[in-house]
């Protein structure tokens, strides 16, 4: 069996594994929903993603630990990741090779010639991993305070030497990297004990947008699934909405379509994760090579070469996918993947400039904390930033979120969105909640987004945590936000329409949303008795529609009698109404007085303490465009900033 | 082209399948395990739905035929009672009270005769007789025919199933006093209701027992916060007034710690342990603001006797008490 | 060649993986993260002075200096309190950024003097705190405590974000992991308040205990939905060695901020005391109210904070005319 038959069933499989775990991302017990399926699996095994919450929160959470497989295995054997793992890296494969198979060799090799512009991958690797570790490095400088961290600095001290030894071989000239690179980090440090770093740094985890598994994720979960699903509803019980999914759509598209162009360009030119493994990889003890140096320059195998690696001449190891092509297309048998360097030579290190490194890695630096200059992380905090139940406080949400759009795409009620532009472009394809679009509001017995979360930027909470029982009965629920009605548009309050669907639906026990009788007199509705008697009254003309009042919600008043109590219509016609038979007037109202229609209006509050900010109220509101009860981040739980009432206030009493 | 595939790249092939095979069988058996609380709790139904207790605002006047009605129907929920009856509230609120429906009515021919219902939805049987229980007058004059009602000169009390009813009226005349009777028979036959007994009232030796005079108290029973669901009954036990109080508990060993607690809270308000001659196993009693206090468990009913004048009657009262428990199958 | 080149690889790989994994084992935290990151909150020591409680004294005069002297003559001398190596705090009232003859915040000469009293009594540093509510670079000095701290040797911290740790009081409700003006407290064992006595529009009064609400930060505002159960859980964060409270000008009316000379009274009265229940009892009279105007007062008291009952402590009264 040869080798690369092996390469794509694992591709494939691969693949498959992935659309499925995408597939079975809905919950329910069944086997083709959610149950166990390990559906982040290949998001763990991303040693990207790991090392960028490292880099953010200075652990390795959890699951994330399956990165350290692909980690061990790349620097043994290389960038297999990439070609026989990475379901995104497959697809670009397989159009690529679509793309080029009906083209002659040499456009075939043109298309897989090495070209300068693969070194990007690297700066943008740098540049996110800079933006991640802004916070690190600040807390490097504050290391002396905390006697537990001299040990932090032991290691942070020794990374740093490998770090310059791996720029060692980077650039042409060593001295000088070394020198600005250690005297780069040394003035940060230095910097630290001078100036409160924390002010001047700060860092997110913004690897997410660029991943290829998490764009992958993104890509198949909000656009892909949704429009597939969109007549057959097998996949999710309703039709699934997706805010900005337009803008995922086009990215994916692009980088598919690219492919035609020059195969596998994601890959090649953007992929961070590459990058790092391509970085990793330069110790692989097997790799790709000529076993003689006797080439006749036929140039097949550059023809079919995945990672454009140049396998012809110089081999560059660190853009090698392993995709075993070239063994297979060289006529001569020389390539072959083995413990030796190639015999006609090897380069291992990506082609970056100092230059640009510098470049990327200061812009790292300065990105968050310039985007943070606008003060969306704070007092200038954007309304439509509600986080999912469970999210952690936001600087620290932004440093574990990976835009996989996993909560997204596992909200039973679809209202977990991508963020557009409101909380800014650090929060760009963050998940926050939407009450229109979906089904209903944030379900109470639902803590499906927190468990389902790869980096716990979501915690797992429970669901006594969620409802503030047992344990957590002191702090009450967990809240989002809080329902604000707003008068100006919610019917009974400035349209006098009887409504209270808001009350209705609100799912707490008591009730967040109470109401209080109100009764206003209709237009028009004060009118004149012509003749009347126990249960009816008639009046002058036509001037009612008939029926108009029968709804159980209109009563009817005698101005000046001496019973005038209110009176509930039981119907009408265009000039006689008629009360409810259980409580008939005492005398029929005298011809020549006036009776006044009046309509029963139930208005609705809110009672702050007891509003979780479910949002089941917004969607339910009959006012659809904009809602008359609107859900805004006020008094959520994981903020003391936007903290609505004093702390015992917020406790279930 | 390197011709056939090697041995060794074979061997190695089939090495990688067999690892992606592993790789899919580890994920097919992972599903198996999985938190079922996470997928349950939002598929199954509504769990914010708040029952509806069943009392519609046109039962009373159709109850109350023949009368006029006065007023709309009013309806309380637990926020509102207090609008109504002010800080009576309470008391029903302590006894888990639902709803209430009221309503006035008068006679069709004299309007100043007129009278009004209350209509208390309290849940359960047993908490429409606690508050029954609680509030009985001194003149109470037994109602024949029902279980649990009396009448005083103007007013009408009675429990049915979940409801606890009063009818009050304005006067006091032969009409309105028919009315209000009619009003309770008619309520009884238009509302259904669950069946139900209240075991502990059989449980009170009948010799010396004031039988309408048996009270539930629904909480904090004697002062005492882990007192609930309390049944106190008045005897007289040669000439003497006694109370006697007993109190199902979920099992043996909850009624002893009860009443070992009960004893504790005595002692912590100054009572002071006596020596009794009672034939009770693990009977306590207990001098405190000179009366007598005897608390003992028999099975899963914590009983005893509260403030009795006479150490003698009421270990006296306390035999007969337990010699009925006994008998009731621990 | 090939096998020395290989080692060599083999080598370094073995090192990165080594590396990695270790790294990745040290770093590895299985549980998810809490609700609210930070430090566990933090909690003051008690600054008093066992041996020395209960006592308070009450000086009658025109010279806040003179008074203050007598005053603390009165108790025991400041050198009963202060004591040589002490590291002093002196809580004051720079609240607004108003001049002192509005009497909105604590006389700066009155701060130089106590910070004087202090550094002859031996105390190795004295520092002057508050975090105002307007700017506190303004406050600071259009109040005249910059450069009354600095004629003395007195250091006036500026509070910053980083000075603040969560704290939360023993048994409190509101006060629950707040945040709190920590980093100053830092080395200091002795802690002085320093407050006028002033009109509160929402508290009914601004004396001692009130004080302290200027170590808080956050949205501390919110705080006056529930002014007085929030005063009594100040008085339990911070037991402090002596409490001050210079009634020489009593704000009566239109507190805490005043604005007008007519807001004012000159009442000639300093008050020292270890006990700031009985401090603002006292203060209260000064201001025409009664102790139970003033619920905060006795809240404190049930809390076993000190007493109200300020003639229990048999206060020394003297006068400097």
């Amino acid at each position: 069996m040869s080798i690369l038959t092996v390469r794509r069933i694992s591709q494939a499989l691969f693949l498959l594994i992935f659309l499925w775990l995408c597939i079975v991302s809905s919950l329910g017990e069944k086997w083709w929903q959610l149950r166990g399926w390990p559906v982040n699996w290949l998001l763990q095994l991303d040693p990207l993603i790991g090392l960028g919450t490292v880099l953010t929160t200075r652990t390795l959470y959890a699951g994330l630990l399956w990165a350290m497989v692909t980690v061990v295995l790349t620097v043994l054997l290389g960038r297999f990741f990439c070609g026989w793992v990475c379901p995104f890296g497959s697809l670009h494969h397989f159009v690529g090779f679509l793309g080029r198979r009906w083209k002659p060799l040499r456009d075939q090799v043109a298309m897989n010639q090495y070209h300068r512009a693969q070194s990007i991958k690297y700066y943008l690797l740098v540049f996110l991993l800079t933006v991640a570790a802004g916070g690190s490095i600040a807390h490097l400088a504050r290391v002396f305070d905390d006697r537990h961290m001299i040990v932090w600095i032991l290691v942070m001290a020794s990374i740093a030497v490998i770090v310059v030894l791996a720029i060692f071989k980077l650039t042409s000239n060593r001295r000088k990297a070394i020198a600005i690179f250690s005297l780069l980090v040394g003035l940060w440090m230095g910097l630290g004990f001078f100036l409160p770093l924390d002010r001047v740094t700060a860092a997110s985890l913004q690897i997410g947008l660029l991943d290829p598994i998490a764009l992958v994720y993104r890509s198949m979960n909000l656009v892909l699934l949704p429009v597939v699903d969109a007549g057959m509803h097998k996949l999710s019980t309703i039709q699934r909405y997706y805010e900005g999914a337009w803008l995922i759509g086009v990215i994916f598209l692009a980088a598919v379509f690219l492919n035609l162009w020059i195969p596998r360009f994601y890959c090649r030119f953007v992929c961070p994760l590459g990058a790092l493994l391509g970085v990793l990889g330069r110790f692989a003890l097997w790799r790709i090579g000529k076993a003689r140096d006797e080439c006749t320059a036929c140039k097949l195998c550059d023809a079919d070469c995945e990672g454009a690696c140049q396998p012809s001449g110089q081999i560059r190891i660190s853009e090698c996918v392993l995709c075993m092509n070239c063994r297979s297309s060289c006529k001569e048998g020389l390539i072959e993947y083995r413990t030796s360097l190639s015999a006609s030579g090897e380069i291992t290190s990506p082609d970056i400039r100092r230059r640009g490194f510098l470049m990327a890695f200061v812009s790292g630096l300065a990105v968050i904390p310039t985007l943070r200059l606008s003060g969306q992380v704070g007092s200038n905090w954007h309304p439509a930033i509600i986080r999912p139940p469970g999210a952690l406080p936001e600087e620290v949400f932004l440093d574990r979120c990976l835009r996989c759009g996993q909560c997204m795409r596992i909200c039973p009620t679809n209202i977990i969105q991508p963020a557009g532009m409101e909380g800014g472009p650090e929060a760009f394809w963050t998940p926050i909640l939407n009450f229109r679009i979906g089904t209903s509001g944030c379900q109470v017995n639902c803590i499906a987004c927190g468990q389902i979360c790869p980096s716990a930027a979501i915690r797992p909470i429970s669901l006594n945590e969620k409802l503030g029982r047992e344990e957590y009965t002191a702090g009450g629920p967990i809240r989002v936000g809080t329902a604000f009605v707003d008068r100006g548009r919610c019917l009974p309050w400035a349209m006098d329409k009887p409504c209270i669907v808001c009350q209705e639906n609100c799912p707490t026990s008591p009730k967040a949303i109470f109401t209080r009788e109100h009764f206003n007199t209709v237009r028009g509705g004060v009118l004149s008795v012509r003749r009347s008697d126990t249960l009816n009254v008639e009046f002058e003309g036509n001037p009612l529609q008939p029926g108009q009042f029968a709804t159980g919600d209109y009563y009817c008043t005698l101005d000046a009698a001496a019973d005038n109590h209110r009176r509930r219509i039981a119907d009408n016609t265009g000039n006689t109404v008629t009360i409810a038979s259980s409580w008939p007037w005492q005398t029929p109202p005298p011809r020549g007085s006036s009776v006044r229609i009046q309509v029963h209006l139930q208005l609705p509050y809110v009672e702050p303490k007891l509003c979780t900010g479910c949002g089941i109220c917004e969607h339910e509101c009959p006012v659809r465009v904009r809602r008359a009860v609107r859900v805004t981040p006020e008094n959520e739980s994981r903020s003391r900033e936007r903290s609505l009432l004093l702390p015992m206030a917020g406790r279930r009493q | 082209m390197a011709s056939q595939p090697t041995k060794r790249e074979t061997s190695i092939g089939f090495g990688i399948l067999l690892v992606l095979a592993g790789i899919v069988i580890g994920i097919f058996i992972k599903q198996f395990h999985y938190n079922r609380a996470m997928v349950e709790g939002v598929l199954e139904g509504d769990t914010s739905a708040i029952p509806t207790t069943g009392l519609s605002g046109e039962l009373l006047v159709e109850v109350a035929e023949g009368m006029v009605p006065l007023n709309p129907p009013e309806i309380f929920g637990p926020e509102n009672l207090s609008d109504k009856i002010d800080g009576k509230a309470e008391l029903y609120l302590s006894a888990g009270f639902l709803r209430l429906l009221c309503q006035r009515f008068a006679e069709a021919s004299d309007s100043n005769s007129w009278m009004e219902g209350f209509v208390y939805d309290m849940g359960t049987l047993r908490r429409a007789f606690a508050v029954y229980s609680v509030q009985r007058r001194a003149d109470a004059e037994k109602i024949p025919g029902m279980e649990f009602a009396y009448r005083t000169e103007n007013a009408l009390f009675f429990v049915h199933g979940k409801y606890y009813v009063e009818v009050i009226a304005a006067v006091m005349t032969e009409e309105i006093a028919e009315a209000m009777r009619s009003f309770a028979h008619n309520f009884i036959g238009k509302t259904e209701v669950q069946g139900g007994r209240i075991e502990e009232l059989a449980l009170f030796p009948p010799e010396g027992l004031d039988e309408e005079g048996i009270t539930l108290l629904i909480s904090d029973a004697f002062g005492f916060d882990r007192f609930d669901n309390v049944f106190i009954a008045n005897y007289a036990v040669e000439n003497v007034q006694l109370m006697a109080f007993l109190s199902m508990r979920e099992n043996p060993s909850a009624a002893s710690e009860l009443a070992a607690a009960y004893h504790g809270f005595l002692m912590a308000n100054g009572g002071v342990d006596v020596k009794s001659d009672v034939k009770i196993p693990g009977a306590k009693l207990v001098k405190i603001l000179d009366t007598f206090e005897l608390i003992f468990s028999q099975g899963k009913f914590l009983a005893g006797v509260h403030e009795a004048q006479d150490r003698g009657l009421a270990e006296k009262l306390a035999m007969t008490l337990i010699q009925k428990l006994s008998g009731a199958g621990t | 060649m090939n096998r020395r080149e290989f080692l060599r690889r083999a080598a370094k790989a073995s090192a990165t993986i080594a590396a990695t994994c270790s790294f990745a084992y040290w770093l590895y935290e299985d549980v998810p993260p809490g609700p609210l990151q930070g430090h566990s909150p933090v909690v003051l020591p008690d600054f008093s002075i066992p041996d020395l409680r209960g006592r308070m004294s009450i000086v009658t005069g025109r010279d806040r200096i003179q008074t203050i002297r007598r005053a603390l003559k009165a108790i025991g001398g400041i050198e009963a309190f202060i004591k040589g190596g002490d590291r002093v705090l002196l809580k004051v009232n720079a609240a607004f950024a108003t001049p002192p003859i509005l009497s909105a915040t604590t006389n700066p000469q009155l701060v130089a003097e106590v910070a004087r009293l202090c550094f002859k009594a031996g105390a190795s540093s004295v520092v002057v705190i508050d975090n105002p509510i307007n700017d506190p670079a303004s406050c600071f000095t259009l109040t005249g405590m910059a450069e009354a701290a600095r004629l003395v040797g007195a250091r006036v911290i500026m509070p910053t974000k980083e000075s603040f740790k969560p704290t939360t009081v023993r048994g409190g409700a509101l006060i629950r992991e707040w945040p709190l003006l920590y980093d100053p407290f830092v080395g200091v064992n002795r802690v002085i308040g320093i407050a006028p006595v002033k009109d509160h529009h929402r508290s009914g009064a601004s004396m001692t205990m009130k004080n302290w609400y200027g170590l808080l930060g956050g949205r501390r505002n919110i705080l006056h939905q529930d002014i007085h159960n929030a005063i009594k859980e100040l008085a339990v964060m911070v037991s402090p060695t002596l409490v001050i409270l210079d009634g020489t000008t009593t704000m009566m009316t239109n507190g805490p901020t005043g604005g007008s000379l007519g807001d004012l009274k000159q009442t000639n009265t300093m008050i020292v005391s270890t006990d700031q229940v009985a401090a603002d009892a006292f203060g209260a009279t000064l201001l025409g109210r009664t102790v139970t105007e003033l619920p905060y007062i006795s809240k404190a008291e049930s809390a076993g904070l000190g007493t109200a009952d300020y003639e229990s402590l048999n206060p020394v009264r003297e006068s400097t005319g």
